[in-house]
């Protein structure tokens, strides 16, 4: 009877000694990052005809065009951190005189920022917009 | 021996002479592996160069021996990192070398990045520079116009080859920058998170658009305290980091318990202080790995 009595005392203690031993399962948190999707408008113009650009996005290929007019617009639904993005842009001119290319980038709030590329028939380059610049 | 034959042997003396002259190499002591690859790339077949620092060893953990000392003073020029690098033993050298022997630390010819008290890292002490210039292109770009320069001053006579030579070096540079930030761009800008084993990247991350948490100090001989690490584990689980990143010179096991605890994995190891065996033999191997590894583990 005694020795029972041990054995149920020492079976209730295993319950909260479990408790305080076992690593604590907490969820984990989750990331505190800057990342909402947002339309994202671009407007992009070239001083030289024919002109032929493409815009790259995270690594994929985000407008691919052969302008045959100077300027040209579209929406896309990005993610635009606080952090701003990277385009990379890469442009060819039939002209080998010197040409370049803007690139605007609007937000739903209104904030537009742009940049500028020049180049005699090609140019290549890592565009970055901020809505801090 | 007649005047036609004495005369002979003059001309011969003096053809010797002269052919020896013209073939003089610059011998260069490198104490850094990038230093050294900039020397042989700028100076060519008219300079030699001794590496002192061999590839994949510690430059911080590094203790002049009384060989590297002979190798230094046989030299015409040694060229150092710089920004502290050589601190601990860089008076015995200067003592050791005779005068004719020029010492150019390279890297306190460009401008630095520092690391202050106020950034809670590095409590009662004073700004230190950072050392770590090579991490960035732009700051290797201004190295090689200062090896450069040292030569041509040293050497009068390939000015032309070394200004070739130094060009060339100077479009590959360009080209593997333009390549890294193309890299750099697969990489959302808010996951531009990058957590080392010590404080090497600041350059990179300026250049490139990253924020760092180091586990270590500007140097490897700092040991982290508790309540440094508990602040990276929380920042990287705040911050959500994927991946955090080893050093090619340094034990991982720190590393290693701060992802057991904040969730991120092993991002792979980098070459932080320098060239080293594998991809990074060249700087551009080593920049190209760094790089790739960095990028593919924290998409």
């Amino acid at each position: 009877m005694q020795a029972g009595l041990v054995v149920a005392a020492l079976l209730l203690l295993l319950i909260p000694l479990h408790r305080l031993t076992q690593r604590e399962q907490r969820p984990p948190e989750p990331p505190v990052v800057s990342s909402a999707s947002k339309q994202v408008h671009l407007a992009v113009r070239t001083t030289a005809l024919p002109c032929r650009f493409q815009i790259t996005f995270l690594g994929k290929t985000l407008w691919v065009e052969d302008a045959s007019t100077p300027e040209l617009a579209k929406d896309f639904d990005i993610n635009f951190p606080k952090e701003g993005i990277d385009l990379v842009v890469d442009v060819t001119w039939e002209t080998k005189a010197l040409a370049a290319l803007e690139i605007t980038v609007s937000l739903p709030d209104g904030n537009a920022m742009n940049k500028t590329l020049w180049g005699q028939g090609t140019a290549n380059e890592v565009l970055t917009f901020r809505e801090d610049e | 021996m007649g005047l036609q034959s004495g005369c002979k042997v003059f001309c011969v003396c003096f053809l010797l002479f002269s052919t020896a002259k013209l073939q003089a190499q610059i011998k260069v002591a490198s104490f850094s592996t990038v230093l050294s690859e900039i020397a042989e790339k700028v100076g060519g077949k008219n300079v030699t160069v001794t590496s002192l620092i061999k590839p994949g060893q510690d430059p911080h953990e590094y203790q002049l021996t009384p060989g590297d000392l002979s190798a230094a003073s046989a030299s015409d020029l040694v060229l150092l990192s710089g920004k502290g690098m050589e601190a601990t033993y860089l008076v015995n050298l200067r003592d050791a070398l005779l005068k004719r022997v020029q010492v150019l630390a390279v890297g306190d010819q460009i401008p630095s990045l520092t690391k202050g008290a106020d950034e809670g890292k590095e409590p009662g002490k004073e700004e230190t520079e950072d050392p770590h210039w090579w991490n960035s292109i732009s700051e290797t770009e201004k190295a090689t116009v200062v090896v450069r320069d040292a030569f041509v001053h040293l050497d009068g006579q390939h000015i032309a080859d070394y200004q070739a030579s130094a060009t060339a070096y100077l479009a590959a540079l360009r080209e593997l920058d333009s390549w890294v930030k193309r890299k750099v761009a697969e990489l959302p800008r808010n996951q531009r998170t990058l957590v080392t084993s010590h404080d090497a990247f600041q350059y990179f991350a300026k250049d490139y658009g990253f924020q760092i948490d180091s586990i270590e100090g500007l140097t490897t001989d700092q040991e982290p305290s508790v309540g440094h690490v508990t602040a990276i584990i929380a920042e990287i689980k705040k911050q959500g980091v994927k991946a955090i990143f080893l050093e090619n010179t340094l034990n991982p096991k720190v590393s290693v318990e701060i992802t057991r605890e904040s969730g991120a994995r092993i991002g792979g190891s980098l070459y932080a202080d320098g060239l080293g065996p594998g991809d990074g033999e060249t700087y551009a191997g080593m920049f190209q790995h760094n790089v790739t590894t960095i990028v593919d583990a924290l998409k």
